[in-house]
């Protein structure tokens, strides 16, 4: 009977540890995935443009890394940083939403630097979040 | 004389069509309240593209399902998996008109109240959705703002039993968006 009760009383404990993980579950970000591509900004924007049906099958909650030039810096609406490269079109750019904390202190516009970030799809920007900076 | 008047007329049609501007931004903001008592369900994406023609009063908006934020790494999940299958639909539209553009004055600062009306398409289901707005024109920008509710029964969003108390099946959506004139 002593073994029963012990028994439910680690199970119980058990499951309450996972559902406290599960509730305080961190967010998915980029740091620690392969990419499954590396490339410039100006061709991520092309495949995008060009094909965008391919380039979902391909990008789509998957992580890639992008190289270019700093177009902007800045804090979006939901306090996250946001770091825009430039494309040779003029109101697109791959838009990088940075994992929180990320510290952003010495990138300047204009700039080259490759992130690494989860790819969302495309609107008039392509989308990254949760993203790291791999090379200033 | 008459052919005088003519001319003229066209001159200033043709003038007015010039002058219709486009507005855009691609920093919308929608947030959405999906809770209930039970639980706040909140999220927000600050990525929204909007495209305001002031001439027609054609109005887009269009979103990418996974750019909303919320707190809980949980609920984004099951929002992008189980509710708005965010691999299969990645992006929510809207595509409508503001009704009563010809009351909007985009070259006088001032607040317009207006009635917008258009298909919302979201997790692959078009529904008609009419609603007020505000546009506020300030020094050559505006901004728009406005409010309505979504029945996530009307968009195939199936809610299990179990968290049918948590889930709104009045979920409130706030869009608002600084938009500037799209340089041609």
């Amino acid at each position: 009977m002593k073994k029963v009760l012990i028994i439910l009383l680690v199970l119980g404990l058990i499951g309450g540890g996972i559902g406290v993980y599960l509730w305080n579950k961190p967010h998915r970000t980029a740091e620690n995935e392969k990419p499954v591509a590396t490339l410039t900004a100006e061709d991520l924007f092309l495949k995008f443009s060009t094909d965008e049906k391919t380039a979902m099958t391909d990008y789509l909650d998957k992580t890639i890394e992008v190289k270019g030039t700093i177009n902007a810096i800045s804090t979006n609406e939901t306090g996250d940083t946001k770091i825009t490269l430039a494309t040779s079109h003029l109101l697109a750019e791959i838009s990088c939403l940075m994992k929180n904390g990320t510290d952003v202190s010495g990138i300047q516009t204009g700039t080259e630097i490759v992130i690494k970030g989860i790819c969302i799809g495309y609107d008039t920007d392509v989308q990254l979040q949760q993203s790291v900076i791999i090379k200033k | 004389m008459k052919k005088l008047v003519f001319l003229f007329a066209v001159a200033v049609l043709a003038a007015t069509n010039l002058d219709a501007q486009k507005y855009f931004t691609k920093e919308g903001n929608i947030t959405f309240h999906a809770g209930t008592k039970v639980e706040d369900i909140d999220a927000t994406n600050a990525a929204a593209t909007c495209i305001i023609d002031a001439g027609t009063g054609d109005m887009e908006w269009s979103a990418l399902v996974k750019g909303f934020k919320f707190k809980r790494a949980l609920m984004e999940e099951h929002f992008n998996e189980n509710y708005m299958e965010s691999n299969t639909y990645p992006k929510s539209t809207f595509k409508g008109k503001i009704e009563n553009i010809s009351s909007v004055k985009f070259t006088a600062d001032g607040s317009y109240k207006v009635k917008v009306s258009g298909k919302l398409t979201m997790h692959g289901e078009t529904k008609d959705v009419t609603t007020d707005g505000t546009i506020v024109v300030k020094a050559g920008k505006i901004t728009a703002d406005s409010k309505f509710y979504v029945n996530p029964a009307d968009y195939k969003i199936a809610v299990p039993s179990a968290v049918q108390d948590k889930i709104s099946n009045n979920i409130e959506i706030v869009v608002n968006a600084n938009l500037a004139e799209l340089k041609k």
